[in-house]
């Protein structure tokens, strides 16, 4: 099977169990996350079936109706699913979560699947707005034009007079604040558990 | 790929503007499984983007509502220039065409309807008339047509019906006459809306029980207009 990119039509054929794709889900994805999972467990026993259980709750999530919107997000989906799966295990052992993976909390998205995090979805979204608040009306603009209406990069490039590399800059500096905000005000909360995975 | 490498790429910023090669892509993704922190950037990331448009779409919707007038704002809608304008400017014209043409052509009308003038009534005799005996009449326009017209009364009848008609079969008008007023010639005076043409002036008798009223007489009328 030639693998282009994880898009709409690679999720459809995951979702109708197509065996080709599933094929090339596991293995791309099961090198990956066994790689992880084989460091932070006793065995390779224990890793490959941390890994099934990783596959089979997010292809639960694939088969869905709206279980995941944005292909292009598999891939740090399955890693945050493994993450939880990895947390769950640890838990399970009643042992501590490694050191390591200090930033491992997963955000919280106003559209998760687990209710509990619609609060923390308002909180988040006031995050997002002071953010683009603090930026300037020009810089704001773009984003818009790049998240909003999705428009060409290069186009947005083109009408504002900048170029690639601004747009990876800005992105970056407005996610940097998001960041810092999010991880200020969740300063009081931090290790009373995260969220279900943000929506892939 | 490191994290290092993943830093000086700027591969976080790149996955989520989707401008990673293939190769690159899952480089970046097999570093993710590896690197929380990469991890939990491309997550800050995607809740940016996914907030920042809620955020953006929401202002929209804000700034289309604060576009609309309230009910009370509707009306001052009207006095924009580009309504306003136009409005003003036909009503002048309609102001204009009725002080130039309809008030001084209405004046004249009333000042000769008011002013003394002599009447030359048409003379309908009964009998005579009946059958194809059209007569002609010519006035000025908008003025009255005077009549004179005898009723062949009969004893069977206490009243009649006088009944202009236009030449399109339309009452134009309708005069009741007492059986004691018939004994004498009748004079009226018609005012024929719809120009020249040919009217009908047609005499009913109109019995006691008065439950029916009989065509005794027909005069045609020849309407001309002198201007």
């Amino acid at each position: 099977m030639q693998f282009e990119a994880f898009d709409a039509l690679y999720l459809k054929r995951l979702q109708e169990g197509d065996s080709q794709t599933q094929e090339h889900f596991v293995a791309y994805f099961g090198e990956l996350s066994q790689k992880k999972l084989r460091s932070r467990v006793s065995s390779s026993q224990q890793a490959a079936d941390l890994c099934q259980e990783t596959f089979a709750r997010v292809l639960r999530v694939v088969r869905t109706g709206n279980g995941i919107r944005h292909p292009e997000r598999l891939g740090p989906f399955v890693v945050s699913v493994c993450n939880h799966v990895l947390m769950e295990h640890y838990r399970s052992l009643s042992r501590e979560t490694p050191l390591e993976d200090e930033h491992s909390e997963v955000l919280p998205d106003n559209r998760s699947l687990d209710p509990l995090n619609s609060a923390m979805g308002k909180q988040t979204a006031e995050i997002v707005r002071h953010v683009l608040d603090g930026l300037p009306e020009r810089d704001r603009r773009v984003l818009k034009e790049l998240f909003l209406d999705e428009r060409d990069k290069d186009d947005v490039c083109h009408d504002f007079g900048v170029d690639r590399d601004y747009l990876r800059v800005l992105v970056h500096r407005a996610k940097q604040a998001f960041k810092s905000q999010y991880l200020k005000d969740k300063g009081a909360g931090k290790g009373n558990g995260a969220g279900a995975g943000g929506s892939p | 790929m490191d994290h290092p490498e993943a830093i000086r790429l700027m591969a976080t910023e790149k996955y989520l503007l989707n401008e990673l090669s293939p190769e690159l892509r899952k480089s970046f993704e097999e570093h993710l499984f590896e690197c929380s922190e990469c991890e939990f950037d491309v997550q800050a990331g995607y809740v940016l983007i996914d907030g920042s448009k809620d955020v953006f779409s929401s202002t929209a919707v804000e700034v289309t509502k604060a576009r609309v007038p309230g009910k009370p704002n509707q009306w001052l809608s009207w006095f924009r220039p580009a309504i306003a304008v136009p409005v003003m400017a036909a009503l002048l014209v309609v102001v204009g065409y009725q002080n130039l043409i309809t008030v001084p052509s209405l004046k004249s009308a009333v000042a000769a309807a008011q002013s003394p003038q002599i009447l030359n009534s048409v003379y309908l005799t009964a009998g005579a008339s009946r059958g194809s005996n059209q007569v002609t009449v010519t006035t000025k326009r908008n003025h009255p047509v005077p009549l004179t017209l005898d009723i062949p009364a009969e004893s069977r009848f206490t009243s009649y019906v006088c009944e202009l008609q236009s030449p399109s079969g339309e009452l134009e008008g309708s005069l009741p006459v007492s059986a004691e007023a018939a004994r004498n010639s009748v004079s009226m005076t018609v005012y024929p809306k719809h120009g020249a043409g040919v009217y009908q002036l047609v005499v009913f008798g109109v019995a006691q029980d008065a439950t029916a009223k009989v065509e005794i007489e027909r005069q045609p009328l020849e309407l001309r207009i002198q201007d």
